[in-house]
């Protein structure tokens, strides 16, 4: 077959393939859907996951992103881009219900899932194994009274629980918790340290005032650590001494690997919380808008799943779980009255993209097809082709918008509420803020240099790792190499840089960052295991092929002649490269190095999985700490109302990622220019 | 050795600077290769309780020895359907328009600048355009491959502009000149003479893109991603969890089995990743020799 016939096959394959399935997606494009959607609290997450499992498909999609979150998407209307069912480890407030009944969620179902209590959890060494609720709303609250005189309040001085009680062990004071978004913190505030609170405050009035009770400490004593309970049990186990505050399914899913602590003399159990003897003991929350039942045929069953004695009765599969039956007899759903208010229409924003979108791949797809054919040249065919190929280009000059729309419209709108000088000359990251008006959090701090630090750092790194590396291996492969090693090496290093950073990630994760422990413990350092040093050293790793392969296009570009006439002359080839290949191919690196610092710069994978969520203002590269990535990730909270400055902040750091990173790129593709390269768009 | 004369200048001396200059480009090269081969060997090492074949076959699942990826299989192959139909060949017009069509003026070259910066973005930033944009305005389902596969194909649309511009351009001036010295429109000669010989580039472009586009979470991490489907989506619009996302999921779980889990899937995305890789070096290789 000749070139020419397979790849007119080809292209005339794809293109008739493409209109095929082109029309079909815009058509289908997702505003509606079958399924059923759970979103919500993270403790719920399990359960509703094993409930989901037992579905018909088309299996329901279960959200872990707070209650908070949850309710407050839940309540941003009707209609299939809300969730149907909202899990709550806490019950609706009632600005949370009036916001719903406001976009029209009038009539919804409350159903009691279940009993759960919130757990502090622990290494099951640990020597901290009791405590009772005023010393842990000494351990956490943002201001105590002050312990050194008889009256007023002093920002949380404690540093280890040893200073709070004698009893207590010397360890610092660390806990891990959930955000601002979680049920558990605001069960953990409002059950665990607001009577402490009120009560100190009933002895000395002088104090912060009842509203900021629930002020937890931003000092780093208090971590925020996401909304996952399973991953708050792994960072209890990287972390000796620290507790964790995840709710009774996490514990009883983990036995042997976290141990709890109990709380005034009563240690969380089945008995405990059913009985309520459990102080932190809450139920667990389910709410469903039966309206959605008009387009989720499977709504009745999911929620009867829940509910079934199979399910959470004696041996259910939820109880096994670790979720506790409520006590006395089901009961039944509440349903939330009011009046149904029209849905909620998809805007036309998805149909109009969508069409323009299939009708500029149809045309696409016939202008292929009709110019391939030989045939005297057509004008108005061919100004209709062009017509196409021109807004092909303009749809990739609009997406370039959108990008720049979705960055800048909450970025401005976050910097109406907080000074940009705060959040570019700030250095305490506490981005910790409320994400509905009642919440007692206090003012996030919103600096951002501790954060752009931890990048910095980890990219500064993961070069200095990197560049000599993947010079010396290039130069290998240019200068000394057989080609045979050659050829493989072009090959090997394209594919290497199409590894999936997930890999790279469970890597540091799981193997580096423990070694890197031992490793400093047998030098007799002590090092985090979410430690900058492994998040640079795999981020080195994940750049080397990349960097060798830009490396090597940056010598093949040099013309040859001036350095085959430096060798013809007697030099070596070393000083042939030393003395006119590396200087001529010095923009090309350099760009290469450029590129390579923007791509470290925006690693994310590997960083959330082998990086704290801590910020810190320090460099050392045995502790842990976060970078800009990891930050746009974890607060990312999955509310569509991107209203207030907590679901804004991913946006506005992706902005600085892109300002941050576009310089750097500028810089490269001016140097690029000089040189001659064009680098390849495909790692 | 006169102590007059640095060693940089006696022919020894060079010879000897030749020869560890060499040693020590070799050593990297060597350390490079074994750098690189450590995280797929400590796959293999955690893989070995995770790699069995209920892993191929069972859906997700919240107990681990229960837990597959057939539905993350399922999820990530239908996500790349709007990356293989829409995103690619929307690139690949915009290349041929940008390279071969459009005069030189501002408005083709202030996008072409705009394409390569954003080839060059971090894939994250992605991730908040498909939240801010395909979820919050568009209204595409949080949790479906359709909205993958939209935020992927956002992702790769200007990496694939930018190597199917490469492509093109390594098409000798002469091809173009001898279609119009016959006489053919200008569009002729591009469809007929100068894209079918950047084809066969674009192709195996395409596939190293496709690859990328099968292993990249950090953008669907941002978008809702990191949730819980059972089963497999049976169709575009059918909540599925691709893949790489699931891996991350899973190897952040205590459980050791799920991390075994997590590595043995992993080691399979390499697998799939590759593949799709060698298919389109050796279909590229075909097409530039036939």
């Amino acid at each position: 077959m000749s070139r020419d016939v397979s790849v007119k096959a080809f292209a005339v394959a794809l293109a008739v393939a493409a209109s095929l399935l082109a029309l079909p997606c815009a058509e289908a494009s997702g505003s509606s859907r079958a399924h059923a959607v759970i979103a919500g609290s993270s403790t719920i997450f399990p359960f509703a996951a094993a409930v989901a499992e037992r579905q018909p498909a088309p299996p329901p999609l279960v959200l872990s992103m707070g209650s908070g979150a949850g309710i407050a998407w839940f309540c941003e209307g009707l209609g299939p881009n809300t969730p149907d069912i909202a899990a709550a480890s806490r019950r609706m407030l009632p600005e949370e219900a009036s916001a719903c009944r406001v976009n029209g969620v009038a009539s919804m179902q409350q159903y009691e899932l279940g009993r759960d209590g919130i757990v502090l959890v622990s290494q099951p060494s640990a020597a901290l194994r009791e405590l009772a609720l005023d010393e842990l709303w000494l351990a956490l609250a943002d201001r105590v009274p002050d312990p050194a005189s008889a009256s007023g309040w002093v920002p949380n001085p404690y540093r280890t629980w040893r200073e709070i009680g004698a009893d207590l062990p010397a360890t610092p004071i660390r806990v891990f918790g959930p955000p601002a978004t979680s049920g558990t913190r605001d069960v953990l505030i409002a059950l665990g340290l607001r009577p402490a609170c009120e009560a100190a405050l009933a002895a000395r009035p002088d104090g912060p005032g009842a509203r900021s009770c629930g002020q937890l400490r931003r000092d780093g004593a208090w971590i925020e650590a996401g909304e996952n309970d399973d991953g708050l049990v792994v960072r209890v186990q990287d972390h000796p001494g620290a507790l964790g505050v995840v709710g009774f399914g996490a514990l009883a899913r983990n036995p042997g690997r976290v141990a709890a602590i109990c709380l005034d003399g009563h240690c969380p159990g089945v008995e405990a919380i059913a009985s309520g003897d459990y102080p932190l003991a809450r139920s667990l929350f389910l709410y469903v808008k039966p309206g959605h039942r008009a387009f989720v045929p499977g709504l009745d069953a999911v929620v009867a799943e829940f509910l079934s004695p199979e399910a959470r009765g004696p041996g259910g599969y939820l109880a096994r779980l670790g979720l506790v039956a409520p006590g006395g007899e089901a009961p039944d759903a509440v349903a939330l009255e009011g009046r149904m208010h029209e849905s909620r229409r998809d805007g036309p924003a998805l149909r109009v993209a969508a069409g323009a979108l299939a009708l500029v791949l149809l045309a696409l797809v016939l202008g292929t097809v009709l110019t391939r054919r030989p045939r005297p040249a057509n004008l108005a065919l061919e100004r209709i082709v062009v017509a196409t190929l021109w807004s092909s280009a303009a749809l990739a000059g609009l997406v370039l918008a959108l990008v720049l729309a979705s960055m800048v419209v909450p970025t401005v709108s976050f910097f109406l509420q907080v000074s940009p000088l705060a959040f570019l000359g700030g250095t305490h990251w506490s981005p910790d803020s409320a994400i509905r008006a009642s919440q007692v959090i206090g003012e996030g701090a919103f600096g951002v240099l501790p954060v752009l630090l931890g990048s910095v750092l980890v990219a500064v790194l993961a070069l200095l790792i990197s560049v000599p590396l993947a010079l010396a291996a290039a130069l290998h492969s240019f200068a000394w190499a057989g080609s045979r090693f050659r050829s493989a090496w072009r090959v090997g290093i394209r594919l290497a840089a199409l590894v999936p950073t997930v890999v790279y990630g469970l890597f540091a994760a799981l193997t580096v960052g423990p070694a890197v422990v031992t490793a400093a413990a047998a030098f007799g350092a002590s090092a985090a295991i979410e430690n900058t040093l492994a998040a640079g050293l795999v981020v080195g790793i994940m750049l080397l092929p990349v960097l060798s392969a830009r490396i090597s296009e940056a010598l093949e570009a040099v013309p040859q002649g001036s350095a085959e006439a430096a060798i013809g002359l007697g030099a070596t080839r070393w000083e042939a490269l030393r003395d006119v290949l590396l200087p001529a191919a010095g923009p090309g690196i350099g760009a290469a190095i450029l590129l390579a610092l923007g791509r470290a710069l925006g690693e994310t994978v590997i960083v959330l999985m082998a990086l704290g969520l801590a910020a810190s203002w320090g460099i050392d590269p045995l502790q842990s700490t976060t970078t800009l990535t990891v930050q746009m990730a974890s607060l990312m909270s999955g509310t569509h109302a991107l209203d207030n400055v907590r679901t804004q902040l991913p946006f506005v750091l992706g902005l600085f990622l892109a300002v941050l990173v576009l310089p750097l790129n500028a810089w490269a593709l001016r140097m690029l220019r000089r040189s001659n390269v064009t680098p390849s768009p495909l790692f | 050795m006169s102590p007059l004369r640095r060693s940089s200048e006696s022919a020894r001396g060079r010879r000897r600077r030749d020869g560890a200059a060499r040693a020590l480009a070799a050593a990297g090269a060597w350390l490079l290769i074994l750098l690189l081969a450590l995280p797929l060997l400590d796959l293999l090492r955690r893989a070995g309780v995770g790699l069995e074949w209920s892993l191929l076959v069972a859906p997700d699942s919240v107990e681990a020895d229960a837990a597959g990826i057939r539905g993350a299989v399922h999820a990530s192959l239908l996500a790349m359907l709007p990356v293989i139909f829409v995103a690619i060949p929307l690139a690949t017009a915009v290349a041929v328009f940008l390279e071969e069509i459009a005069r030189p003026g501002r408005i083709p070259a202030l996008v072409d600048l705009s394409i390569r910066h954003l080839a060059m973005l971090p894939p994250v930033v992605f991730g908040l355009l498909g939240f801010g944009g395909l979820v919050v305005v568009m209204g595409l389902q949080v949790g479906t491959p359709l909205l993958a596969g939209a935020v992927l194909g956002l992702a790769m649309l200007p990496r694939m502009v930018l190597a199917a511009q490469l492509a093109l351009r390594q098409v000798a001036p002469e091809v173009r000149e001898s279609g119009f010295a016959m006489g053919a429109s200008a569009l002729q000669v591009v469809m007929g003479h100068v894209v079918p010989r950047a084809a066969p580039a674009m192709l195996g472009s395409g596939f190293a893109i496709l690859a990328r586009a099968l292993g990249e979470a950090a953008p669907l991490l941002l978008v809702g991603f990191v949730a819980f489907a059972a089963g497999r989506p049976g169709s575009i619009a059918e909540p599925g969890i691709p893949l790489p996302v699931l891996v991350f999921r899973w190897a952040g779980s205590p459980e050791p089995l799920f991390a075994a889990k997590a590595a043995a899937a992993a080691l399979l995305l390499v697998f799939g990743v590759a593949l799709l890789a060698v298919v389109g070096y050796r279909l590229e290789r075909r097409g530039r020799t036939a």
